[in-house]
């Protein structure tokens, strides 16, 4: 099918902004899951507001598949979009289009841990929902969270590398990540300020990390050249 | 293939000649096969198939109903050997899937129409579902088959189980699914039809149909044998499926209408096929999953 003739949908989720799912979970997620939670209470309360009946929970769980030991799926779809919704959220007003420089890693970082400020005391449901194993573990948890600390890297001025580094930086962002929000869900201190503190520490390991990489790596190199030097004069001596 | 037709050709002899019409198909088979419709130019669009034979439109209706007619009172059991048990977890799956019922803090119940669901085991587990899970005892019934012999079975089984029977909530109603017109317009919350669509005449206009009945925000939801995608697994399956006739003729001592069922699924469109018919006919949001590497699939459609 052509690209323009698909109707606007935002990948991963089935549907676009202009959806009535889309309105029912966004309404969902910024006014009843702050007080009651990823459950299906603030999934029929935001149905109630804008009027439709239950059957709307089978429309918005119809791409998951039901899992017996996690919550129905109309609720996994509200996790879904929360994840994506807020990954996009992060790189909306990001100056894509002019010549202003891109922000650094930080601040991409801070700035979606800031987004989970509203659905903190939820924060450890969320993330025991994520972290059952099953279907939707390993086909939207962690392909999101990959994602995420990819978004994260892309579009930061952070330097980025085709080989082993790219994928040792991402596992470790999203170890950090996910320590930050586990630290998040503990938190009650004002404004998340320990939250932020942890996560600059647990950022700045990453790149410490990173530093290590490198030398290991140059020393390596080092090591491997002059080696090969050495082995090169004792073989012109004779 | 040659094989079944041989065997199926000595089974011919043996079985009884109860549904006539049917016989009388089997004999004329050489004659209509597609190939020769398809020549036929003008009576082709009069024309739709039967299993692998090509008939026409008013005929299929009746050859449909003979068959189930014919295969009942024993379906249940046919099932369990067909599919080796396996479709009671595809419908506890459809089910838990669809997850449907007014929920505790909603405010209005739910109209819910079954198509083709003479025999009743995708409505009552609706049900029974919405009010295990929700407390809900308030949801709508409509069970619709084209039918009566199915639609008896389904009363007959409300009846024994002594819930759903004489029930204000549950109607059984004789219905054509490709018109259903006793069932008004934007009137149905949930659309259900569970191996049945393969048996319409013109599956598009079922589902037309379909989208015609639903309420605005209603849900279209379809379990259907389909296509697996594995080419090793398909080839058992195929072999699997010629064994299928001789064992409906040993169990319920008639092999064409399990000849015909095992046809039909052949003659079904693919997975992405048949999720372009559902948004031809207007819903959004369709998508499909398959169950068992394909054998069978459950599509859904919204309709906004």
């Amino acid at each position: 099918m052509l690209e323009h003739a698909l109707p606007k949908i935002i990948k991963p989720l089935t549907y676009g902004t202009e959806s009535l799912q889309f309105k029912v979970l966004s309404n969902a997620l910024n006014k009843h899951v702050p007080q009651y939670g990823f459950n299906e209470r603030a999934l029929v309360q935001s149905l109630n507001e804008l009027g439709l009946s239950s059957s709307y929970l089978s429309v918005l769980a119809s791409s998951n598949s039901p899992s017996f030991f996690n919550v129905s799926p109309s609720v996994l779809e509200l996790v879904k979009f929360h994840l994506v919704s807020r990954r996009k959220q992060l790189i909306t007003n990001l100056p894509l289009g002019s010549d202003k420089p891109l922000p650094d890693l930080k601040t991409l970082f801070l700035e979606r841990l800031r987004l989970n400020e509203s659905i903190a005391p939820h924060l450890s449901q969320l993330l025991s929902i994520m972290s059952v194993p099953g279907e939707f573990l390993t086909s939207t948890a962690l392909p999101e969270l990959q994602q995420l600390t990819d978004d994260m890297i892309f579009y930061s001025n952070e330097q980025d590398h085709n080989d082993f580094a790219w994928y040792s930086k991402r596992i470790a962002l999203s170890t950090a990540y996910v320590s930050s929000e586990l630290f998040m869900a503990q938190d009650k201190s004002h404004n998340f300020v320990e939250t932020m503190e942890f996560a600059e520490s647990k950022l700045s390991k990453v790149s410490q990390l990173g530093n290590m990489y490198n030398n290991t790596e140059e020393y390596l190199w080092y090591t491997l050249l002059s080696s090969i030097n050495l082995a090169k004069s004792q073989m012109t001596r004779g | 293939m040659k094989s079944v037709v041989s065997s199926r050709a000595r089974l011919n002899l043996v079985s009884s000649a109860r549904f006539g019409a049917l016989r009388l198909f089997s004999t004329g088979r050489a004659q209509l096969s597609p190939k020769h419709a398809q020549n036929a130019g003008p009576v082709e669009d009069s024309t739709t198939h039967f299993g692998s034979k090509t008939v026409l439109k008013e005929e299929k209706e009746k050859l449909v109903g003979e068959v189930f007619s014919s295969v009942a009172s024993k379906y249940d059991v046919m099932n369990d050997v067909m599919s080796l048990g396996v479709h009671r977890l595809w419908k506890d799956h459809f089910i838990n899937k669809l997850d449907a019922g007014k929920r505790p803090n909603s405010t209005e119940p739910l109209h819910f129409i079954d198509v083709a669901g003479g025999s009743g085991d995708i409505a009552f587990g609706l049900l029974d579902h919405a009010e295990q899970k929700f407390h809900d005892v308030e949801s709508t019934m409509h069970v619709v088959d084209i039918n009566a012999d199915m639609l008896k079975e389904g009363e007959k089984r409300a009846m024994e189980q002594g819930r759903y029977y004489n029930d204000p909530r549950v109607k059984f109603l004789v219905q054509n699914g490709e018109t259903l017109d006793q069932i008004e317009s934007e009137s149905k919350d949930i659309y259900t039809v569970s191996f049945g669509i393969r048996n319409f005449t013109d599956v598009q206009a079922g589902l037309n149909t379909a989208y015609r009945v639903l309420k605005p925000g209603g849900i279209f939801f379809c379990l259907e044998f389909s296509k697996i995608d594995n080419p090793l697994l398909n080839v058992m399956y195929q072999k699997w499926s010629q064994v299928l006739p001789v064992m409906g003729s040993v169990i319920a001592n008639d092999y064409d209408s399990y000849q015909y069922l095992v046809e039909s699924i052949e003659r079904f469109p693919s997975q992405e096929h048949f999720k372009s018919m559902i948004e031809k006919a207007g819903f959004q949001s369709a998508g499909y999953e398959n169950l068992t590497f394909g054998v069978c699939a459950i599509h859904w459609g919204i309709k906004t």
